[in-house]
This record gives structure tokens, sequence and C-alpha cells, in this order.
């Protein structure tokens, strides 16, 4: 191997290296994460203030790691994040009819049972 | 390039800082927040030669953030580069309109990352040949000897919702067809503006547009809008998600706009230029005209209605 294909090979193994440590580094803070979706999970059917304040942090949530998953990755929790957040965005304002609010709280812990997933790769 | 990312997430600026490093770029430093980034922006002078700004953070969101970068004189030109969510269509619109220059979606793609930061050498390269060429300019009229460029574009930096050609074209091309067809292109033309050219000095020529375009900006202000001064007298706007325009109404609030230049002209006993605006144009669905050709067509409409008369002129003092 000549010099520069070493030190190509060395570079590209630094960076599969600190890519590695990011990863763990994410999956390491996804208890927080889950705490903060489930908190707001449980808001979700308190009305129509509790839920809007619910709908927030859930959205800003997995536009969060909808960005750094998928940047890391991690596509399917990346595309699962996104979808959710596009899910919420798109809900009427106020307070949700059952059936929707219903199909939001399994569609939260699907993602929920997705993150504990990966924080077991820790 | 020294480059200076912001984004809430410790995470994604650790994974920005080791992705442009594996693209050669090492200088590169990272923030949580607007205001940090602002500190760093204000301080360091010119040192920052472009900034990479997430859309969505909080306290302060990257929209607001690019507004108070553009503030600062020495970052009025700095290649600004937003992060953004697939999901964030809307607030890209914004962020161009506050003076960013392209963008980047996240999740964190190598080819577009690098397409993007090519784009943002590219704007540094052009800005310094401009500088380059205004400080040539100030020494030619130092010995009374002014020349420059007609038909070059006029870089409008204290003008609002103006931005360079290349940023509109950018912006341009990353819309889909479909909303692309939601937008229209206005072009405005400076009757004469050659011999106002010849008779100015470059930079009173310059300032000359630079308050007629910020005259066209008032008028379209009711519409998101960008706009770019791509030379020969021509100032085109962009109107974002506006296909059905009152062109009536733009005319008649232009008007209003430049009679309200008319003591700065009078005060130095000078002609009041006429002004004609084109018939908005549009890209076609199907058509065989690219996003980037609307600029071009809007210029043409306006040249031709300069040469149909159809022109707004300032009254005559009384």
């Amino acid at each position: 191997m000549s010099g520069a294909a070493a030190k190509t090979t060395a570079d590209q193994g630094a960076v599969e290296q600190a890519l590695a440590g990011l990863r763990r580094d994410f999956c390491r803070g996804l208890e927080e994460r889950i705490c903060r979706i489930e908190t707001a999970r449980v808001s979700l059917g308190t009305g129509a203030q509790g839920t809007a304040g619910a709908l927030n942090v859930i959205s800003a949530e997995a536009h969060r790691i909808s960005g750094v998953a998928g940047s890391l990755g991690l596509a399917s929790v990346g595309n699962m994040a996104r979808d959710l957040e596009t899910d919420v965005e798109g809900l009427p304002k106020g307070a949700l009819p059952v059936a929707r609010a219903a199909e939001l709280d399994k569609q939260v812990e699907r993602l929920l049972d997705l993150l504990e997933e990966h924080l077991e790769d820790d | 390039m020294r480059i200076l990312a912001v984004d809430d997430e410790q995470i994604f600026c650790d994974l920005l800082k080791t992705r442009l490093k594996q693209l050669g770029h090492t200088q590169v430093k990272t923030v949580l927040s607007g205001p940090e980034a602002l500190k760093i922006a204000a301080a360091e002078g010119n040192a920052v030669e472009c900034f990479i700004v997430d859309i969505q953070m909080k306290p302060m969101d990257g929209i607001e953030l690019v507004r108070h970068l553009r503030a600062i004189p020495h970052h009025q030109a700095t290649p600004i580069i937003m992060l953004s969510a697939l999901t964030d269509k809307s607030s890209i619109d914004s962020a161009f309109i506050s003076g960013a220059n392209d963008y980047i979606t996240k999740p964190l793609d190598m080819v577009e990352l690098k397409i993007r930061l090519e784009m943002a050498r590219k704007i540094l390269d052009e800005r310094a040949h401009a500088q380059l060429m205004h400080e040539h300019l100030l020494k030619q009229e130092a010995i009374l000897y002014p020349s420059a460029d007609f038909d070059g574009e006029i870089l409008l930096d204290e003008v609002d919702g103006a931005v360079s050609m290349l940023s509109m074209e950018n912006f341009l091309l990353k819309q889909g067809s479909i909303r692309l067809r939601q937008s229209s292109a206005i072009g405005f033309h400076m009757v004469g503006a050659e011999t106002y050219f010849e008779m100015l000095e470059p930079t009173y020529y310059a300032t000359l547009i630079g308050d007629i375009a910020q005259a066209v900006s008032q008028s379209l202000s009711a519409f998101p809008h960008m706009l770019v001064c791509p030379g020969s007298g021509d100032i085109v706007a962009l109107l974002i998600d506006e296909s059905n325009v009152d062109l009536q109404s733009i005319r008649s609030n232009l008007e209003h706009q430049l009679e309200t230049l008319r003591p700065r002209f009078t005060a130095v006993d000078m002609t009041l230029p006429e002004i004609s605006i084109g018939e908005p144009v549009r890209t076609g669905l199907f058509g065989k005209n690219g996003p980037t050709t609307l600029v071009s067509r809007a210029r043409r409409a306006g040249q031709a209605a300069s040469r149909a008369g159809n022109n707004i002129s300032f009254r005559a003092v009384a």
C-alpha cells in the first residue's frame, strides 16, 4: 500500500471511529429523550391545552431525533421520527378526536419501542 | 474556509465537525445557540467565512439569527447555509428572504454537504472579486477615469429582500416544478439606464439602482419576495407563492414609493428616471424553460415594457 493510500485508510478509520463514538453518545442520551416523549404522551388526552403542549414536545423531540439519527446512519429511527413529526404537524389545532388520539398514541409507542431497542445498543 | 456551525444539538454539532473534517475543512467552530454565534460573529470581525445554521432552534431560531448576522456590516455578504428538515419548506423560504444563500437537508448527506460548501466557496470568490473590482474602481475614480461594467450584476446588500443572482438561481433550482409554478417573476427596467451610467460615477449609479430597488421592494412588501439586480438597469423580483399578482396595484405602490425619492433627486438637480414594469412571468409545468430562465424572461419583459413606453414617470414639479 502506498503512503497516500495508507493515510486515506487511516483517515477513514478515524472517521468511522468518531461516528461510532457519536452513535454511542446518541444511544446513551436516548433515555432522556424517551422520558420527555413518554411524559408528553401521558398529557395527550388532558384537554386542548395539555394536548397542544404535549404535541409541541413530541414534534420537537421527533424533529431532533430525525435529524441526528438519520445523519448517524440509524435510518429506521430517523424515518420513523420524521413521519411522526410530519403527522403531528399536520394535526388540527385543539383537542384531538378520540380515534386520532389513539392512533397517534400507537405511533408514539412504536417510536418509543424502537428507541428502547437502540438504548440496548449502548 | 473558516466555518461557524450553529445547531442546538451537541451530537449534531460533533457530527458536522467530523463530516466537515472529512471534506478537508479543519477550521470549524460549533456553537449551540444563536446568541453565542452572534457573539463570535461580531467579535471576530471577518474571521468567519461561512455560517451553517440550523433553522429550528430555541430561543432564537435560525431565521432570526440570519437576520441578525446580516445586520453585522462585515457579514452582509458572508455565505450562510441553512440546515433544515425536509418538513421545513416554508421556513426555508423565510430563511432565503432573510439573507441565507443555500440550504442542506437533514439527515446530512456527504455529497450534498460537499456541493453546498463548494457553492459557498464560489460565493466567497465572487465577493472577493467584486471587492477587488470595487477597490480598483475607487482607485480609478481617484484619477477621474470612471469605468465599470454596465451589464454586470450590482449586489444590493442593503435592500430588503435583495440577494445575489447566484443565490436566487440556487433557490429556483431547489424548488419543485409545481411549487415554482405558483411563483412569478416581474422585471423592472430603468429607462435610459445607460445614460445615467455614463453620466454618473459608478458608485453613484449603484446607489441610484439601490434606491430604485428599495422602492420596488417596498412596493412589493405585501408579498414574500426576493430581488436581484442583474445589470443593464434591470431589477427582477421573484414573488414566492404568488402566481396571480395585481400589476396595477404594484404599479401604483411603486409610483408612491418613487415619489418619496423625489426630494433626494431634486436636491442634486437630477432628472428622475422612469421605470417600466414587465408582465409577470412564470414557469410552465411541462415547459422547456428551466427555473433559472425565469430571471432572464422577466428581464426581457421589463425591457419590452420600456420599449412599449409603458413607464412610470415622475410627475413634473409644480
